[in-house]
């Protein structure tokens, strides 16, 4: 165990390092965007071997290709704030549906403002996802391994999102109890995906309406059970 | 519960330098809190950034309203009332100005100390970057964080060479700091200047953001207007002559012009502070 003082987005960053996550696909957000140029320098510097990072070109894109990411068995991780997260609404149901185990830091910032404020995530209440809100830097660490262990729990197999203020975790320096590699390795054994509980190309109710045309006498049929 | 303000300008890493204090301390043992305070980033502007030194885990997560400590990295922020204002009874207040103490006309019941860090800076780092030319002194007047506790830190965020200068700085401010001198004046006058961050260089006055200006040498120059176009903030008007010339309220000092210029016509000169 090591102990650094460092910023809540580099506590993220630290996170998704110990946690061995194999894919990270962002796009920068202020007050997120230290949270990519920190992943982007661990990605640089090859300590993590097999690490992608993938600078993508908006929200919506980054979350689909976590999500892809996620559904061919890599640990995958995304982040966002505000705007950002309305951005990723669609593609965060497709995640949720599929029952797939991403984690998402959310660095609360407000819909309508740069202030932090809960609006970005509490609009998002229903989409099927795990929400956890966390207090200081060091919960923003643990919180990220501890995610990967509940979402991928095959009795919950659910994305979690993990919400912390912005401005006021994400750039304040405190510090930071950092847990050595072999411990969160023991805690969090490697990702094994689940075969899919809906299979990937949807639903076959929404083939087969397409595929055959309804008959009148069909639908009449059905009108009168 | 200490508290510290810090009050710089963007590039002379005010930031990392509430960052070092805060791991300096807790390298001591202590809990610390770094948080800066700034709105859209950019050379020069204004910004703030406070420290929380304490025994027990800091949980407060509110700005800081009321230090006890106020450092500031900038020579001429340091002749605003601003950094003095809102102070505890008997704060400290640490300028980086090139005066005795005495000098200062900082008002309310503070206590000033001097150092010179910007001539620090430019004899150990060769730029004005004036945040661990002051932690030298921060150390020494204050007593809160050891020298040898900033220097670790330091080797934490300037790996290498960097770091080795960035050490010489924080020594020789160690030694040059002034002793702790009962301000003059009590009253506090109104704030005379504002700390705003907002406003570009055509439409606010920036005048006060410089350390250095650029002096054009006619006989040199080839009218290009190289510098014209680099020029960041539209601040070069173009003379009948085919020369340039600095404006005034526009210029924030950054050196674009007198590094872009081809034929070296441009030279960055010193703001003189009485």
């Amino acid at each position: 165990m090591s102990y650094e003082v460092m910023v809540g987005n580099k506590a993220t960053a630290t996170g998704c390092k110990l946690a061995r996550v194999k894919v990270a696909a962002v796009f920068p957000i202020t007050p997120q965007t230290t949270i990519t140029e920190y992943l982007s320098e661990i990605h640089a510097s090859g300590e993590m071997p097999g690490f992608e990072f993938v600078n993508a070109e908006g929200e919506l894109s980054s979350q689909v290709i976590a999500q892809a990411a996620e559904a061919v068995g890599a640990r995958s991780f995304t982040c966002t704030s505000g705007p950002g997260l309305l951005y990723m609404h669609h593609p965060m149901q497709e995640t949720a549906s599929k029952r797939l185990p991403l984690v998402m830091a959310v660095v609360h910032r407000g819909v309508k403002s740069m202030q932090p404020d809960h609006s970005d995530l509490m609009s998002q209440q229903w989409q099927g996802w795990l929400h956890l809100y966390v207090e200081n830097a060091q919960e923003i660490l643990d919180t990220t391994i501890m995610a990967y262990k509940i979402a991928e729990d095959k009795r919950i197999r659910l994305p979690f999102a993990m919400g912390y203020d912005g401005y006021v975790l994400s750039y304040t320096a405190e510090p930071v109890e950092i847990p050595a590699q072999e411990d969160v390795d023991a805690f969090l054994p490697p990702y094994k995906p689940m075969p899919g509980i809906l299979p990937l190309s949807g639903p076959p109710s929404g083939r087969t309406s397409r595929s055959t045309p309804r008959s009148s006498a069909q639908a009449g049929a059905r009108a009168t059970p | 519960m200490i508290e510290i303000r810090l009050h710089g300008r963007g590039g002379q890493g005010a930031v990392t330098a509430s960052r070092i204090i805060a791991t300096a301390a807790y390298e001591e043992g202590k809990y610390s809190q770094a948080i800066p305070m700034y709105g859209t980033e950019r050379r020069g502007a204004p910004l703030t950034a406070y420290v929380r030194i304490d025994d027990v885990r800091v949980r407060e997560r509110e700005l800081v309203h009321t230090p006890g400590y106020s450092l500031c990295f900038d020579p001429l922020i340091s002749l605003q009332q601003a950094v003095a204002n809102d102070m505890l009874a008997g704060g400290k207040v640490l300028l980086n100005a090139p005066f005795a103490p005495d000098k200062s006309e900082l008002a309310g019941n503070i206590e000033i100390a001097t150092v010179d860090a910007t001539s620090i800076a430019l004899e150990t780092l060769g730029r004005p970057i004036t945040n661990t030319a002051l932690l030298g002194a921060f150390a020494k007047a204050t007593g809160i964080v050891k020298l040898e506790s900033i220097e670790k830190a330091i080797k934490k965020y300037f790996p290498g060479k960097l770091g080795d200068m960035n050490i010489a700085a924080v020594r020789k401010s160690y030694e040059k700091v002034s002793p702790w001198v009962p301000a003059k004046n009590k009253v506090a006058p109104k704030m005379q200047v504002d700390l705003e961050v907002g406003g570009y260089g055509t439409l606010k006055d920036v005048s006060s953001w410089r350390v250095f200006y650029p002096v054009v040498d006619e006989a040199k120059c080839i009218g290009c207007k190289t510098c014209w176009i680099f020029c960041p903030e539209a601040a070069l008007e173009w003379k009948a002559n085919n020369k340039p010339t600095m404006v005034d309220r526009a210029c924030k000092g950054c050196g674009v012009c007198a590094n872009e210029c081809p034929v070296k016509a441009i030279e960055m000169k010193r703001v003189e502070i009485k």
